[in-house]
């Protein structure tokens, strides 16, 4: 595998375009998950995950291959990221209750789609919750908890794909499970 | 807590993290077999990773890889050269020539603003003080007159072409020309004019 992407690498730096065409492949789900479990807009996050795709493209010849070809597209995609939740930082949330009325927010005022089994939707449920509350945590626990955890990264690369030494990203993902632990006991304490 | 917290907690974050010893991880487990509120923890913990690690599969949407190939820009710029030394190097290398024989051409253009004839120069009259060749009546220059810096008055005739590089061509009324005659002043008639020659094995001399 890792052979075939640096195969494919050199040949995009010779001016294959065509071969950027098999990495978008191999990495679509992982960047576009990274960028949707970032920012929790399915629109918003396809538009960043192509955007750090044609960066990639552009800035190809800037990437040494001196650590995978991976981790520098999880440092484009997760620099796009952070950039863009800074610059919409305020953002109305669909917890805030709607002026006039009482108790409404946003949420109750989505339709849901068809009926899903009662486990399904507790399932559900419980996994909308849980991007809620990565949501809610600051962008450099957000990345270093859904690097390690979602995307299964070990320390070392997180640390590369972050610009950020080891130590550090042990702390940011310590800092991110607890501050998740505390509001995810109350859900479950509400149940 | 009960328990040392600070001990247990790192030893939790190590076996979270992966990277916690075969020997902590034994002494871990044995602590929370006894320890209710490290294991609680520990186990609220591990519930939320696995819970982050089995949240519905998420997918790039249709036409992903399309929609990006799209965005692409056309062509790299920066490879050009290489690029184009390698898929055409015929026309690299024809390049290359013309371009160091241009070269060679516009040196030579520039030195010099001295009176020459360059060839034919068997029959005519070569005046430097007024920066002329004459054809003299009744002579006749056989095959092409070639003159540099100077103008040309022709009385008699010339049994091929004209070419005066960087002067004017004067004709007599009896004066005759069978071949074509050409005044070159600018440097891209004298390259075309080099080149033609080059080409068309029409040496000068």
């Amino acid at each position: 595998m890792e052979s075939l992407i640096n195969n494919l690498v050199s040949q995009v730096k010779s001016g294959d375009q065509e071969a950027f065409e098999g990495l978008v492949e191999i990495y679509k789900d992982k960047i576009y998950r990274l960028c949707y479990r970032m920012v929790g807009d399915s629109h918003e996050a396809e538009d960043l995950a192509q955007e750090a795709f044609v960066r990639a493209y552009i800035n190809i010849d800037k990437y040494s291959g001196s650590y995978k070809f991976s981790t520098w597209l999880y440092r484009i995609a997760t620099n796009l990221c952070i950039d863009k939740l800074r610059k919409k930082k305020p953002d109305y949330s669909m917890d805030a209750e709607i002026p006039g009325t009482e108790g409404a927010t946003l949420y109750n005022q989505v339709a849901g789609a068809d009926p899903l089994p009662e486990e399904e939707v507790e399932e559900k449920e419980k996994r909308d919750h849980l991007q809620q509350e990565i949501m809610k945590l600051p962008e450099k626990y957000r990345t270093a908890i859904l690097l390690k955890y979602v995307e299964d990264l070990s320390l070392e690369e997180i640390s590369s794909v972050m610009d950020l030494p080891v130590p550090t990203v042990k702390t940011r993902i310590h800092r991110g499970r607890e501050a998740l632990k505390k509001v995810y006991k109350k859900v479950a304490e509400l149940r | 807590m009960s328990c040392d917290t600070e001990q247990y907690m790192s030893l939790i974050d190590k076996a979270l993290d992966g990277d916690i010893t075969e020997l902590e991880l034994k002494e871990l487990n044995l602590h929370l077999e006894v320890c209710e509120a490290c294991r609680a923890h520990y186990y609220a913990l591990k519930e939320i990773i696995s819970d982050m690690k089995e949240s519905a599969p998420v997918v790039a949407p249709d036409q992903f890889t399309e929609n990006v190939m799209k965005k692409l820009p056309a062509v790299k710029k920066k490879r050009m050269p290489a690029q184009w030394i390698r898929r055409y190097p015929v026309l690299t290398a024809a390049a290359v020539f013309l371009i160091l024989m241009f070269g060679s051409v516009m040196a030579n253009w520039s030195t010099g603003n001295e009176l020459s004839v360059v060839s034919g120069s068997d029959e005519v009259q070569i005046k430097p003080s007024t920066h002329t060749v004459i054809v003299p009546k009744g002579k006749t220059v056989k095959g092409d007159l070639v003159v540099e810096n100077g103008d040309v008055r022709v009385e008699g005739k010339v049994d091929g072409d004209v070419v005066v590089i960087k002067g004017k061509k004067y004709m007599a009324s009896a004066g005759q020309i069978t071949g074509d005659s050409q005044e070159i002043h600018q440097v891209v008639e004298w390259v075309w004019y080099n080149l033609k020659t080059f080409f068309t094995g029409e040496e000068q001399k």
